[in-house]
């Protein structure tokens, strides 16, 4: 079975070397199979550091021309994967930099967390899924992407990569260039800020 | 294990980063302990609720594709207004104090170089030539016999003590270097110091002595001169 896995994973890797000499040389086709490969999770990536759908779509766009402008620098020192996660942290940054300094104070917040002490939706009494139980659940994913966006953008990235692609912290490191030690501890500090911002929204006592 | 401990590699368990061992420790306390249950259960809805994955709308596919296509190769026009684009967003995204700064900085700075050249005008052609003229009428090479030889001095004792005085009342080390002209009648002036003393006091009296001495050319030269030089050396009994 480990050999099997190995040998599955060998083929997967030299697919994506081959995959970068076809890029390197012009194929049409290999810019459509990276872009349907890798689209989603750059607009993932960029949704969640960005919690804007039209401005993730945009940096997703840019995250694609700025891969098939400049493949030809990409030297295959990290793996494609690797280069793109780094392309699309800055360009977010990029965008987070701007939109925090010119429309963040203009923005009014729809969210329902405006009232910090007062629980937004009680708990409902039952687990049987129902209408309301699924509104409560959207609710509570809307309140928890809300303070996701407000962490700090260093610790978004972090939680982004570790919660959503499932990076190890050894491969975090390597995409924000900071040590396992940084990673460690902005992975923390986010997690109790979201599982405060939960216990706030479930009203119950603080543990 | 206690539940502190349990907290410290609580999010490398969350992550499955503990080896087996600490892997082991971490789940037999969980299973003791309801209140580090709950706790876990809290943050792997939170863990949950951040790892949902969104897919880019078919539609956007679609026309981004397009766009990408279309986009791929850059003419020159594009590649200028793509140069010209990110100016313009660095500008824009610069603090406005930053702004002002760079843009007040290049006059500021012209200015104060234009007050700074106003002020310190630059050496003038002529002089320069001058300055090159006279350094070429120094540079002869005239040379004559060691001057030393060619005078004798006498010196009362009287005349050697004042020099004596003056540097034992020094209460510091000193030294004077200088040349002084003999005139025809035999007496020192002093023309060049080539060190001053700390002291003026010492210098008076060397010129006094110089003045009063009487020095005696044995050879015939155009101009004799004589170096004087003292050094004046505190000795200490305990260094003896």
């Amino acid at each position: 079975m480990a050999e099997l896995t190995r040998t599955i994973a060998s083929e997967a890797f030299a697919d994506r070397d081959e995959l970068v000499v076809r890029l390197k040389e012009g194929d049409e086709s290999a810019f459509d199979e990276v872009f349907q490969l890798y689209k989603d999770m750059v607009y993932t990536l960029a949704l969640k550091l960005l919690a804007d759908k039209g401005e993730s779509m945009d940096v997703t766009q840019e995250v694609f021309l700025t891969l098939f402008r400049k493949i030809h620098s990409f030297r295959g020192e990290c793996s494609l994967k690797t280069w793109l996660y780094r392309v699309a942290i800055n360009q977010a940054a990029n965008r987070n930099r701007w939109w925090k300094r010119h429309l963040q104070s203009r923005t009014v917040s729809l969210s329902i967390s405006n009232e910090p002490d007062r629980p937004a939706v009680r708990e409902l009494p039952s687990n049987q899924p129902s209408p309301l139980r699924d509104c409560y659940s959207a609710e509570l994913r809307k309140a928890l992407e809300k303070t996701l966006s407000e962490l700090p953008f260093e610790q978004r990235v972090t939680i982004t990569l570790r919660d959503v692609e499932g990076l190890a912290y050894e491969e975090i490191a390597e995409v924000t260039s900071t040590s396992i030690g940084t990673v460690k501890s902005r992975i923390a500090r986010a997690r109790i800020r979201l599982r405060d911002q939960l216990q706030k929204f479930k009203g119950g006592e603080e543990l | 294990m206690r539940c502190e401990s349990f907290h410290q590699n609580l999010h490398e368990f969350l992550d499955l980063q503990l080896d087996a061992q600490a892997l082991s420790r971490a789940e037999n306390h969980l299973e003791a302990c309801p209140k580090c249950q709950d706790l876990v259960g809290e943050f792997r809805l939170v863990q949950s609720i951040v790892a949902r994955r969104v897919v880019l709308p078919d539609g956007i596919t679609a026309r981004m594709s397009v766009e990408l296509k279309r986009n791929r190769r850059r003419s020159w026009r594009d590649r200028f207004l793509d140069l010209w684009d990110r100016i313009r967003t660095s500008v824009r995204d610069m603090e406005p104090i930053s702004v002002w700064t760079k843009a007040t900085a290049m006059p500021v700075t012209c200015l104060i170089f234009f007050l700074l050249l106003q002020h310190f005008a630059p050496v003038q052609i002529e002089s320069l030539a001058f300055l090159i003229v006279s350094a070429e009428r120094q540079t002869s090479e005239i040379s004559s016999p060691p001057l030393m030889f060619s005078i004798q001095v006498e010196q009362n004792r009287s005349e050697l003590n004042g020099i004596i005085n003056a540097a034992r009342k020094l209460p510091y080390e000193d030294s004077l270097t200088l040349v002084a002209e003999i005139d025809p009648d035999g007496r020192a002036e002093i023309g060049d110091v080539l060190e001053y003393p700390k002291s003026y006091d010492l210098l008076n009296a060397v010129q006094v002595a110089l003045s009063t001495s009487q020095f005696k050319r044995t050879s015939e030269v155009a101009s004799p001169v004589v170096i004087f030089s003292l050094q004046k050396i505190d000795v200490y009994e305990d260094s003896l």
